[in-house]
């Protein structure tokens, strides 16, 4: 990582913080003030964290996505992306900003601890499956973060959702977060199907196999598979809603251990860099 | 009866089993995929390791059951298919409504992949070849093959044979592995040459020959006495241990003319103009009687021996692959993705002018 690229990426792992800190002040002492600008750090972080991806992509001359730090910091790089269209297209869900920020901060600092050098691009990763395959993976982590940050605001309750109006304005109707958490997982099942697919094309033109139940292919699938069954349980045994946004936030564990857990337990052809 | 066979209920059972069923398969290192851990998991539990294998959760793919619980699937997702289209038929006077369009495709796109992957398990054939250059074999030389209950292999009679292996074949400005192989099929057809890769595979009689993730160095060792006499001349295949992105090849072998034991590990040139290196340890009766460094040139003595390793070939897998419904697998994941796709956008937009 360059002078350049490490000034943006540390602002941005730092900026996440700001949004958290300003919301709980803005609550705590119902300040509105406090949560517009808790908005435009974040705002801010997107934007220090595409310049960041930018600066990379175009010293290394690939997109980031090879090395497991890289992984994890396009993840955030697209849950700030939904949280944003989710704000832009619906001001009432602008209070997602503080899981949003929290989960942000989390994958900021795993990624601080991770080694932050890019990889030269292999002939075996050299590949436009391989960036169509690692792209969708990040973008359907993130959408099921975004699922699990709308449930943790179900879990806060009616009363305190209802409350935090007085500092941003509106907010979510409390009966219509468990429907949206349910479209977000649908939208997450879309890219991380996508992901699978995309990625046996990938492997079958690197290992010259489209599947070998490979631990992160299984982790994956087993993810799928999960939501798969959340979103069923929800239509057939009329889950409450507290126990579905419970599982939905639960089942968070199983991407992030699918996509940057496993290497660390098996041993797997899927290593980053 | 119909309506326990369509039930969403047991849809949500069987899915939890197929969960259940892949979340053991990635803790119990399963048979062709992970032998290494198998052997010690099978040290670990000693004669635990029997209730394993009565329930064949170290193979649980193709067990028997697992194709029982994709049957179940199949039958559950065509019987509520029908159930489905019926309700929706009833009340809306059609099937095309987007509202259900989506959830329609993604239900039957299920099914063709269930289906689709039943009748490639019932029909398909994997072998591995392990061949060093120079060498062929025939159908009956596969050291590991899966073939379908029903997959007939009458007309697949052939001969292999690795004729060379390119460490840097150039394709489309990339340098990557291939091997040049010839083909000879049993029923007298022209016998056949290609070149393959991973990503390229030759295509004959229905099966792709593939070219596997594994190669490695196969040096020939030669050991002669005093005198002259050979005592030992064999191509030695070399086991392959890739570790944190860097390979080692090595092994041992036990010459009995001379009662020794040879370890030998290539150490591949790093530009082309420097010659390979083999690190040579020679014990006997654990006492070392030659440790050091030889190239293909060169030749050592020690102990009234001479050591000398003049060639140097390559090793790699081939894979033989059939599985005729695997097409319909991939357009089956495609489908059920336009269909959730399609279901996704009128929920989004009835929840937005619900929230308007």
């Amino acid at each position: 990582m360059n002078t350049f690229e490490a000034v943006f990426y540390w602002t941005t792992t730092v900026l996440p913080a700001g949004p958290l800190f300003l919301v709980l002040l803005a609550l705590v002492f119902e300040k509105p003030a406090a949560f517009r600008s808790a908005r435009a750090t974040l705002t801010l972080a997107f934007v220090t964290l595409t310049v960041f991806g930018v600066a990379r992509w175009v010293r290394t001359g690939h997109p980031p996505f090879v090395t497991l730090f890289e992984s994890m910091v396009v993840t955030v790089w697209f849950l700030l992306l939904i949280a944003l269209i989710l704000h832009a297209v619906a001001s009432r869900f602008a209070i997602v900003l503080l899981p949003v920020s929290g989960l942000s901060l989390l994958l900021l600092g795993w990624s601080a601890t991770l080694p932050p050098d890019a990889s030269p691009l292999t002939a075996t990763l050299s590949n436009t499956w391989l960036f169509i395959h690692a792209s969708f993976a990040t973008a359907g982590a993130a959408a099921f973060l975004a699922a699990a940050s709308l449930g943790i605001l179900y879990l806060m309750g009616p009363e305190k959702l209802a409350s935090m109006e007085r500092v941003a304005a509106t907010v979510p109707e409390y009966r219509s977060l468990p429907p949206t958490i349910s479209n977000f997982l649908i939208f997450g099942l879309i890219l991380w199907g996508v992901m699978i697919v995309s990625g046996s094309i990938w492997a079958h033109s690197a290992w010259g196999r489209y599947w070998a139940w490979d631990p992160i292919e299984l982790w994956s699938l087993i993810s799928w598979l999960l939501y798969g069954l959340l979103i069923h349980a929800r239509m057939t045994f009329k889950l409450s809603h507290r126990v579905f946004a419970t599982l939905t936030i639960a089942a968070v564990a199983v991407v992030v251990f699918a996509l940057w857990g496993v290497q660390y337990v098996y041993e797997t052809i899927h290593t980053y860099g | 009866m119909i309506r326990i066979a369509a039930s969403t209920r047991l849809a949500f059972f069987l899915i939890a089993i197929l969960v259940l069923l892949v979340v053991l398969s990635a803790v119990i290192p399963q048979k062709e995929i992970a032998t290494g851990r198998i052997v010690d998991l099978q040290d670990r539990l000693g004669s635990g390791y029997r209730v394993i294998e009565l329930l064949k959760l170290d193979e649980i793919y193709t067990a028997p059951y697992f194709f029982v619980l994709l049957g179940l699937l199949s039958v559950n997702l065509a019987a509520g298919n029908v159930r489905r289209f019926r309700i929706i038929y009833r009340t809306e006077r059609t099937l095309l409504h987007a509202r259900h369009l989506g959830s329609i495709l993604f239900h039957l796109s299920l099914l063709v992949i269930v289906g689709a992957v039943i009748l490639n398990y019932l029909y398909r054939f994997e072998g591995v070849f392990s061949l060093t250059e120079g060498q062929s074999e025939t159908e009956a030389g596969y050291f590991r093959t899966f073939s379908g209950p029903l997959h007939s292999s009458e007309s697949d009679r052939f001969q292999i044979a690795l004729e060379t292996f390119y460490e840097a074949y150039r394709v489309n400005g990339d340098s990557i592995e291939a091997a040049q192989i010839a083909l000879s099929p049993a029923s007298g057809q022209v016998p056949m040459a290609a070149v393959i890769w991973t990503s390229q595979p030759f295509l004959w009689n229905s099966m792709k020959f593939h070219m596997g993730a594994r190669s490695g160095y196969s040096p020939e060792l030669l050991v002669e006495d005093s005198a002259g006499q050979v005592l030992f001349r064999s191509f030695v295949r070399l086991a392959t241990l890739k570790q944190n992105g860097e390979a080692r090849y090595f092994d041992s072998v036990y010459v009995p003319g001379a009662g020794i034991e040879v370890a030998i590990e290539v150490r591949p040139a790093v530009s082309p103009e420097d010659p390979v290196r083999f690190d040579v340890r020679v014990h006997r009766d654990g006492n070392g009687l030659f440790s050091g460094s030889v190239s293909t040139a060169e030749a050592v003595t020690f102990d009234g021996l001479r050591l000398s390793v003049p060639r140097l070939r390559r090793w790699c897998y081939i894979a033989v692959v059939e599985s005729p419904y695997l097409n319909l697998v991939f357009f089956g994941f495609w489908a059920a993705l336009a269909g959730l796709t399609i279901s996704l956008v009128p929920r989004i937009m009835r929840r937005e002018r619900t929230a308007r």
